[in-house]
């Protein structure tokens, strides 16, 4: 009989996934926020086009600080359910195996 | 006691008036010029560059994630997890394409700032090579006129010197509408450029966070937030404690002391909410900034008090007017003279009901919106850029 799963490699999975988290994150910080200072020196739309630029940068830092909460939350998904199917496992073998916790 | 033709010598005798007035246009238009950075907004194409790569790589990495779910694990539970992995993964490829897109319109932008920097001062030199020829002609003719006894070579040397002063405001002026003309056509290419800055992300991250009372995202749509639990093995349910708590990505100051209300009478609300971007509304609502917050509102239903926060900070509204609920603080504002204008017709500061009248935020100006909206994973509400979707009504104060 094959496995559906192997909680170790699951595990391994949302650690990797987790990962990402960092990497969003410093997306972010490196990316920085925009301010253009006076690049537009005194053009007449210098502020709107300040204005635009940081929001933009806004809106790419709020939807990476989003991916960072999203990959977390993924890989804490991942861990609970490896450490789900683990403890279902090792019930399994308890109940077949007497006791014994080696897995099979 | 003078006489009309000394005077009239006298102010051809004048070498300060040979100068055009436009010269001093010129001269400030070059100055300003030269001021223009090109160079830094080819930098901030650079790193919004380096943003279209990494989240494009990261695209690649959760595909990759994604398979190895479906090559370790079978069953529901992991399709749910592959299909969100994948849903991640086309987020960030969304997030991606916009940055790219983002690159190539700022290095755009630099290159205009550059040619027009560089063509100003090119016009101002040639304006100031010109104005130069043309008074050393007048110089000249200037000589000739008080060296000369002869009544009409005199008259004529005067005549000369009028037509080249003439001569010499007509280059001048031609020249300054030149630059301005270059000026203007850059500033209207730059904002046609910039505009698409301006529009939502569309098919990001933001929307895959838990909906509720109407944010960034639309409402209703969205897969359930990642539980990986659900069956896997009895134990079902539970799930959904994901990110809780106070895990912060950005700016959440939380170093727990008290603080005092800030003075911000006359600002504009936009700019008093913009202070507090990256902020929890669950730490902001208790922290005594904004005195009008009531803190016994939910963490996931601070709009409406938020929103009431800035007016009162601003003074447009007092705190009996303040409501933690939507409906109220629109009644209050329309009690109180506010008039309800098109997106059009809209200001910074302007009150924004939104989400089918269930959210509010401000208007930040350039279509863009601010305000506490619920895009923290546990469902609390954040103050961000956005959550101006199904906008239903635009309140604009009286006066």
């Amino acid at each position: 009989m094959t496995r559906q799963f192997d909680p170790d490699v699951i595990n391994a999975l949302a650690n990797k996934v987790g990962q990402l988290k960092n990497d969003y994150s410093n997306a972010g910080t490196e990316l920085g926020d925009g301010d253009p200072g006076g690049a537009y020196g005194e053009l007449t739309n210098a502020a709107s086009a300040g204005t635009t630029t940081k929001g933009f940068y806004g809106a790419v830092n709020t939807e990476l600080g989003a991916a960072a909460k999203l990959v977390d939350a993924a890989s804490q998904a991942l861990a609970l359910a490896a450490a789900r199917l683990q403890e279902d496992e090792d019930r399994g073998v308890r109940a077949f195996g007497g006791g014994n916790t080696d897995r099979a | 006691m003078t006489t009309t033709a000394q005077q009239h010598s006298a102010a051809l005798d004048d070498p300060s008036q040979d100068r055009p007035l436009s010269m001093d246009a010129i001269d400030k238009h070059a100055e300003q010029a030269e001021k223009l950075d090109a160079v830094a907004v080819s930098d901030q194409a650079g790193k919004v560059g380096g943003t279209a790569t990494s989240t494009n790589d990261l695209g690649n990495d959760l595909k990759v994630f994604r398979d190895d779910v479906l090559r370790n694990w079978e069953g529901k539970d992991a399709d749910a997890v592959a299909e969100h992995l994948e849903q991640l993964s086309k987020a960030s490829y969304s997030v991606s394409d916009k940055a790219e897109a983002a690159k190539d319109i700022l290095q755009r932008v630099s290159e205009i700032l550059e040619n027009v920097k560089k063509k100003v001062a090119e016009l101002a030199k040639e304006a100031n090579d010109n104005d130069a020829d043309n008074r050393a002609l007048i110089g000249a003719a200037r000589q000739r006129k008080n060296s000369s006894d002869d009544e009409n070579e005199i008259a004529a040397a005067a005549s000369d010197i009028e037509r080249l002063r003439q001569l010499n405001e007509t280059d001048s002026n031609g020249k300054q509408a030149e630059i301005e003309q270059a000026l203007t056509s850059a500033e209207t290419e730059i904002d046609a450029l910039l505009e698409p800055l301006g529009l939502e992300i569309e098919d990001g991250f933001v929307k895959l966070l838990p909906a509720d009372t109407g944010q960034t995202a639309p409402q209703g749509a969205g897969p359930e937030p990642i539980h990986a639990g659900g069956g896997g093995g009895g134990g079902g349910g539970g799930g959904g404690d994901n990110g809780g708590g106070g895990d912060s990505v950005a700016g959440v100051p939380g170093d727990g002391k008290p603080a005092k209300p800030i003075d911000a009478q006359g600002d504009n609300p936009a700019k008093i909410a913009e202070r507090f971007l990256g902020r929890n509304a669950g730490d902001l609502k208790g922290s005594g900034e904004l005195p009008a917050m009531q803190s016994w509102v939910p963490n996931d239903v601070n709009c409406a008090n938020f929103v009431s926060g800035c007016l009162e900070a601003s003074g447009l509204i007092d705190e009996s007017q303040a409501s933690a609920s939507v409906s109220e603080l629109r009644a209050n504002l329309k009690a109180d003279g506010w008039t309800s204008v098109s997106l059009s017709e809209a200001q910074p500061g302007d009150v924004v009901i939104a989400n089918g009248g269930h959210h509010v935020v401000l208007y930040a100006g350039d279509g863009q919106y601010i305000g506490s909206n619920n895009i923290n994973p546990d469902g609390s509400q954040q103050i961000s850029m956005g959550g101006g979707s199904g906008t239903v009504e635009i309140l604009h104060p009286p006066g």
